[in-house]
């Protein structure tokens, strides 16, 4: 099991090390001059943007900023915001909880609706079997932003239930909190509802279907005893593959939700510095976003390890 | 089905839940209805912006954050620039500039802001983009004065004054170390307690500040709201007093009962850029740029492009100042059949391409409706798109005969000056840069003459197809005003004020 989790780490680095000076690269292609001119006046001269570029250090090669990025990375430096001057370990250390705060309420929303849903379809069939799959098609061709305003003014305008926009840190006030997070958990999640609960259908209709499922039923065993003992335990693996890939799908929700919300988190500010040109706030946001997938991805494998062993073979 | 019976009615759990939400609900309805007390009565207000990020950098370019904390040595409204922190006079002939400041001068935390200050805070903004090529040398010649050597007249220093916030020389030596906690010197301080970084800003009075009274409000919030939907949202549901919205959600900004409060600051047209005929020898002929003003029903285009919230207007310069034509406001009035038979005089009955540089600012609607405008009189109009990296270097390596451009008003007569970024082709008309040189050194009077002259010059000879002067719209509720910003659009707390 060590030598799987290893073998899976040392993956994750790959990818950590392959984005990220991708990413770089991507962002540089530009030249040192485009970038520095967004931190100066419209109409500064060249000799000025030029300037400005070599004091923020990027005319040196590529392969050098990038590797000075991973050494100041490994002293705990992410660098210091061009646009601010704000250390980004310090913008992006207010952030991380945010958008991990909103993924993680989705995805509770997501778990706990989904997958009770999924499992009632597939064991009661009829109407609620054929609502799950309208619901499914319709849930997914709604795009993320026009739910996210539709709950905005219904919640926030019409009924006034919570706050339509911004955040309140939960160490202020955890119903401030709660009130300012559950709009866009929701309006990221509903659509990750309906996609779970059709996978978990899906999976749940396989495993019922077994032959040891057909010899525990002869056996006089209930039929809630079946599902929640039996099935449920064996259709978990493919259960969390599809949740691990839905993490990061609301992780990728979260850059437009953040926006409609105003919430000050990794999507919204990944936005933001792309747009100003901002290199080291990218970087730092890139950075975090595939160490949250690396994990969640690891996190998965093993778990998986541990409820299949024929996967730790491989 | 083999489990018709699970999981069908609600247990004891289910139903405890349930309650749980209830009460939930109850707690949320109390915490989303907070924040609607009348802002005038608190003395609080709260300020939605179109930022993704408030930096208090000295070099910041946000207006909002820099007028917060920092002190400014002039304010400038249209009839030029004010004392402040600070009174300033001229030589004759505008290369020698006297500055004195203001006695008792501090920033927050007591310390004095003098003339060496004010020195340091020049020095570091000339070598940070900031328009003081011209100035050659600054010396203290005393506590509270100092005196700015240029080598030649030119007002660009002054507008560079005036958006110069006045830092601490600490923060000079090391900026990222006050990037989160401004030294103050202007009229409220930065309040850890209520701020949360990239999401709302909390400020309180600066006690030490020398004009309180200007300033309303004890406390003010700023919650970044870069979204216009959320912004429009926060101002329905009483979490701020006060933002700018766009044209397209004005009117249901008004129709939800706020006041609208609209400037208008520069103008939305194209410079013709090319009048030398170099790159593109139609330009070159005076009446082809006045035929391609006549294309432009600029009424239309105001209703339909800008919903209204805009003022057609053919002139580069300001309605109401020197430069502006009052009695040729309908020069170039819409009349395609006039500009193409122009075109014919001109020798171009059939029109003739023109490639046109194009950013992202510049809206789909507005590209179309150049296109068909320009159309109309046999001219075809292909666009080339950049993102504003680009542009910029496009624009500036002058290889386009003509450019969509939307400039402040404080800056169309530079465009006479053949060194000028804005005008790339280095366009040296000697009567206009005569007159450009009068608006530098010379006195008030002098100056408003030649920039009404140069207003005509440029006028008469089609410089540019200016369509409209478009409004910056802030929505406020009824306890709140805001006045016309000093510069630009950059409306800032000096802007925001109590209404009644």
């Amino acid at each position: 099991m060590i030598v799987y989790v290893l073998r899976r780490l040392g993956a994750g680095v790959v990818v950590f090390l392959s984005v990220t000076a991708l990413t770089y690269a991507l962002f540089h292609a530009r030249g040192g001059d485009a970038l520095a001119r967004h931190f100066l006046p419209v109409n500064a001269s060249a000799e000025q943007v030029h300037r400005t570029a070599g004091s923020l250090g990027l005319l040196r090669p590529l392969h050098v900023q990038y590797l000075e990025w991973l050494g100041d990375l490994l002293h705990g430096s992410l660098g210091f915001s061009f646009d601010s001057d704000q250390s980004v370990l310090g913008i992006l250390a207010n952030r991380l909880p945010v958008t991990l705060s909103l993924v993680v309420m989705s995805l509770i929303i997501t778990i706990v609706i989904g997958v009770p849903l999924g499992v009632l379809a597939a064991t009661r069939g009829g109407v609620l079997d054929r609502g799950l799959q309208v619901l499914t098609v319709v849930v997914q061709a709604v795009p993320g932003y026009w739910l996210a305003l539709i709950l905005a003014i219904v919640f926030g305008l019409v009924l006034r239930l919570v706050p339509a926009t911004g955040y309140v840190p939960l160490s202020v006030s955890p119903t401030g909190w709660f009130s300012t997070m559950i709009l866009p958990a929701l309006a990221i999640a509903l659509g990750a509802v309906a996609f779970v609960a059709a996978q978990i259908r899906g999976t749940m209709l396989d495993v019922l279907q077994q032959d040891y499922i057909r010899t525990i039923r002869s056996r006089g065993i209930s039929s809630r005893s079946i599902v929640l003992k039996h099935a449920l335990r064996n259709a978990a693996p493919p259960m969390l593959t599809v949740l691990s890939l839905q993490v990061i799908s609301l992780l990728g929700g979260a850059v437009i939700v953040e926006r409609i919300f105003a919430l000050p988190g990794l999507g919204s500010i990944s936005v933001s510095a792309g747009q100003q040109g901002d290199a080291p706030v990218v970087l730092g946001t890139v950075m975090y976003m595939v160490i949250v997938v690396v994990v969640v991805n690891l996190a998965t494998d093993v778990l998986n390890g541990f409820l299949n062993p024929k996967v730790r073979i491989r | 089905m083999y489990t018709a019976s699970l999981l069908r009615r609600p247990n004891r759990r289910v139903r405890l839940l349930a309650a749980c939400a209830v009460l939930a609900s109850g707690a949320l309805v109390l915490s989303g209805c907070s924040s609607t007390t009348s802002a005038s009565t608190k003395k609080e207000v709260s300020v939605g912006v179109d930022d993704t990020s408030f930096s208090f950098s000295p070099s910041s370019q946000d207006r909002m954050a820099t007028s917060l904390v920092y002190d400014f040595l002039f304010s400038h409204d249209t009839s030029g620039y004010h004392a402040r922190a600070a009174t300033y006079s001229y030589n004759t002939g505008n290369t020698v500039l006297s500055i004195t400041l203001r006695k008792g001068l501090t920033f927050a935390d007591g310390s004095a802001i003098d003339a060496d200050v004010i020195k340091a805070n020049i020095l570091w903004a000339k070598d940070n983009g900031a328009f003081f090529s011209s100035i050659t040398g600054v010396d203290v010649t005393g506590d509270q004065t100092l005196v700015v050597h240029q080598s030649h007249a030119d007002q660009n220093v002054m507008l560079s004054l005036f958006a110069m916030p006045i830092v601490s020389t600490d923060t000079l030596k090391d900026p990222k170390k006050f990037a989160d906690e401004p030294d103050s010197s202007g009229p409220y301080r930065l309040e850890k307690k209520g701020t949360t970084s990239g999401a709302t800003y909390a400020f309180s009075r600066n006690p030490h500040y020398w004009d309180a009274k200007h300033f309303p409000y004890d406390k003010v919030s700023v919650k970044l709201l870069s979204d216009e939907t959320s912004r429009i949202n926060a101002l329905k549901s009483g979490q701020i007093d006060v933002a700018p919205v766009g044209a397209t959600t004005a009117a249901d900004a008004k129709g939800s009962g706020f006041t609208l409060n609209q400037f208008y600051s520069g103008t939305a047209g194209m410079i013709l850029g090319d009048r030398a005929g170099k790159i593109l020898k139609p330009l070159g002929d005076v009446r082809v740029r006045q035929a391609m003003n006549m294309a432009f029903d600029r009424k239309a285009m105001v209703k339909s492009i800008y919903a209204g919230y805009a003022k057609p207007s053919s002139q580069p310069f300001q309605e109401g100042t020197p430069g502006y034509q009052s009695d040729e406001a309908n020069k170039y009035a819409y009349d395609p059949k006039g500009a193409k038979k122009l075109l014919s005089e001109a020798g171009y009955p059939n029109g003739f391409a023109l490639t046109l540089p194009t950013y992202e600012p510049i809206t789909g609607s507005v590209q179309s409706y150049i296109k068909q405008a320009l159309g109309d009189i046999g001219i075809r109009v292909t666009f080339q798109a950049f993102n504003d990296d680009t542009w910029v270097g496009a624009f500036s390596g002058g290889k386009y005969p003509v450019a969509t451009l939307g400039l402040p008003f404080s800056q169309t007569a530079d465009t006479a000056d053949p060194s000028f970024f804005w005008n790339p082709w280095h366009n040296s008309d000697p009567k206009a840069v005569s007159l450009l040189g009068q608006i530098n050194a010379g006195t008030p009077a002098q100056a408003a003459k030649a920039t009404d002259a140069l207003g005509k010059l440029q006028l008469d000879d089609a410089w540019w197809v200016v369509w409209a002067t478009p409004a910056t719209i802030w929505a406020s509720t009824t306890d709140v005003k805001v006045n016309a910003p000093q510069y630009a659009d950059w409306v800032s707390m000096y802007d925001i004020q109590t209404a009644k």
